[in-house]
């Protein structure tokens, strides 16, 4: 478990002092898959660069196995930051060294022989152990990513940071990686935590997420929670940004639009998580209220083996049976009405 | 055919014995000078680098006074460094003359000079490397030897490269003022003497000797390019 608490990172630039983290508190568990989601300049990468101290905080305590980072000295820290891993958006490996010399620099003071299994060990795990002998310049960004990640994990850390580790992949290298760290988090036990400003990664891989917005804690949680009921606003647009419902709605409202809507008809929008299953709902709902209903948008997310639905459905009827309709529905499922006919 | 191009350097022929002492002279300057000039400057290079504001140990005083140090000396035409030398040259050598004498003020005209190009090479290294060695846990001198000198051998080798050649000719200058080598050789029978021949054939061989710090250079940052 990692806790920050109240941490507070101010640069002083000439004129004046930026608040890049204020005064934020966190807890995140052992062997989460925990993401920081921000736009840029929302404070996310200082916040990540003061667990390690590679930023220290100007105020505030980083708690790790009850050792208050910010109380050791220097040479206790260069030993704690051996068993914390990162990686990040550029890969930073060292263009002079070979993959099997970049993943081998931070085993200094092993014998050879101790570094070269280690090593092979490393490559194997992340699937990249053919390149053991290139230069960077020869290796994708997927590949590099591999070896960066074999590099941070070579002293075995319980911790491994992202800094937008996926942000300079392609889509389908960004899944691959992904789904890397996934496994890793899944075989080693670690604990990742990962900075990203989208939400498909944190929906991806993440078991928790922390939404910042100007430096501050906006919204934190299981995923699973933040992501069927966004609060705030900065958490609301970033959900949005993963499917089309919002989109879908002001379409069905435009009088122009594409959808012909009757003036008795009631427009809905449910959301449902996990076992609620709506559609046999649907269907009971609309043979007992005697309405129809018309499903006009529907989109299912799996976020960590949970189904996060919504749909947009249109009901027609009496009005008496669509009172009642959506009474009924409110037992089980959330409901919006959109419009009313 | 050996008469023949033998014909057109007479006075050569004739001072052939200080032709080759002084080709050895001004190996040696370029040897000695070129040694102290690198210890030198890669050190105040390094310090400079890293006691930057944003450097991985800052330490504005330090870094300030050296970065004046170096700016004054480079700011001194070398031919005024040479004589204004002269007292401290008789107390570290011994002597103000010949190419004891000139070692002095070329170390003093080529370290900052040299300082200057590892700044550079050190300042280019990408700063997310250096974060990623901290970040492993790495001590400032790891980060030094480890990251900072071995990612910049290419342009470090640049930078000596262009350093020792414009040391090359730096020893050539020192033989204005009694300094040995084949700037002295050439001052004393080329020049004062009208013997052509003998300027051409030494600005021959410093071509050679240019060349081939040039070709070395060369294959020294092609080699360490990846």
């Amino acid at each position: 478990m990692i806790e920050l608490r109240n941490i507070t990172k101010t640069f002083n630039l000439e004129n004046k002092s930026i608040h890049a983290v204020n005064n934020l508190t966190l807890t995140i568990p052992e062997g989460s898959i925990f993401g920081v989601i921000g736009e840029s300049g929302a404070g996310k990468s200082t916040l990540v660069r003061c667990i390690n101290l590679l930023e220290r905080p100007s105020n505030g305590e980083v708690v790790h196995h009850d050792v208050d980072f910010m109380r050791l000295k220097p040479d206790e820290l260069l030993k704690v930051r051996k068993k914390i891993g990162m990686i990040f958006q550029q890969f930073n490996l060292f263009t002079s060294r070979t993959v099997y010399e970049n993943v081998a620099f931070p085993l200094k003071g092993m014998k050879t022989e101790d570094v070269r299994k280690k090593v092979v060990e490393l490559l194997t795990l992340v699937g990249i152990e053919e390149k053991i002998n290139a230069y960077p310049s020869q290796l994708s960004g997927g590949q590099k990513q591999r070896v960066a990640i074999a590099r941070a994990l070579a002293n075995d850390p319980d911790v491994l940071l992202c800094d937008e580790a996926t942000s300079a992949l392609d889509p389908q290298t960004t899944q691959q990686i992904l789904s890397l760290l996934n496994d890793l988090n899944r075989k080693l036990g670690i604990t990742i935590i990962l900075i990203t400003h989208e939400m498909a990664v944190i929906k991806a891989i993440c078991t928790h997420v922390a939404v910042m917005d100007g430096g501050n804690l906006v919204e934190t949680g299981k995923v699973v929670e933040v992501f069927s009921e966004p609060k705030h606003p900065t958490t609301k647009s970033f959900v949005k940004s993963t499917h089309q419902a919002e989109r879908f709605i002001e379409l069905l409202r435009n009088p122009q639009g594409t959808f012909k809507i009757s003036p008795e008809d009631d427009i809905l929008r449910i959301d449902f998580v996990g076992s609620q299953t709506a559609d046999p709902l649907i269907s009971h709902i609309s043979r007992r209220y005697q309405v129809d209903t018309n499903i006009v948008y529907a989109n299912i997310d799996i976020i960590q083996d949970v189904p996060l639905g919504t749909l947009v459905v249109i009901l027609s009827g009496s009005v008496e049976g669509r009172r009642s309709a959506i009474e009924a529905l409110r037992n089980s499922v959330k409901v919006e009405v959109i419009s009313h006919g | 055919m050996v008469d023949g191009v033998l014909k057109y350097i007479p006075n050569l022929i004739e001072y052939f014995d200080e032709f080759l002492i002084s080709i050895q002279e001004t190996l040696i300057m370029l040897g000695v000078s070129g040694f102290f000039s690198f210890v030198f400057g890669l050190t105040f290079g390094v310090v400079l680098v890293v006691t930057r504001p944003k450097g991985i140990l800052p330490h504005p005083i330090v870094h300030e006074v050296l970065d004046r140090i170096v700016n004054f000396f480079r700011s001194i035409p070398f031919i005024i460094l040479l004589t204004a030398l002269i007292p401290l040259t008789r107390i570290i050598m011994g002597t103000g003359l010949g190419v004891k004498g000139a070692i002095v003020p070329l170390v003093f005209g080529a370290t900052p000079f040299f300082v200057r190009q590892v700044d550079m090479a050190l300042s280019n290294v990408d700063h997310g490397l250096i974060e990623a060695a901290q970040s492993m846990g790495a001590t400032p001198f790891e980060i030094i030897t480890r990251v900072l000198l071995r990612e910049s051998i290419p342009s470090l080798a640049r930078g000596t490269t262009i350093t020792l050649i414009s040391l090359i000719g730096l020893t050539a200058m020192g033989g204005a003022v009694g300094g040995g080598g084949l700037g002295a050789f050439v001052i004393r029978y080329g020049h004062n003497r009208f013997m052509s021949d003998i300027t051409y054939v030494s600005v021959l061989v410093i071509l050679i000797l240019v060349s081939l710090v040039q070709g070395i250079g060369n294959y020294v940052v092609k080699k360490t390019t990846h």
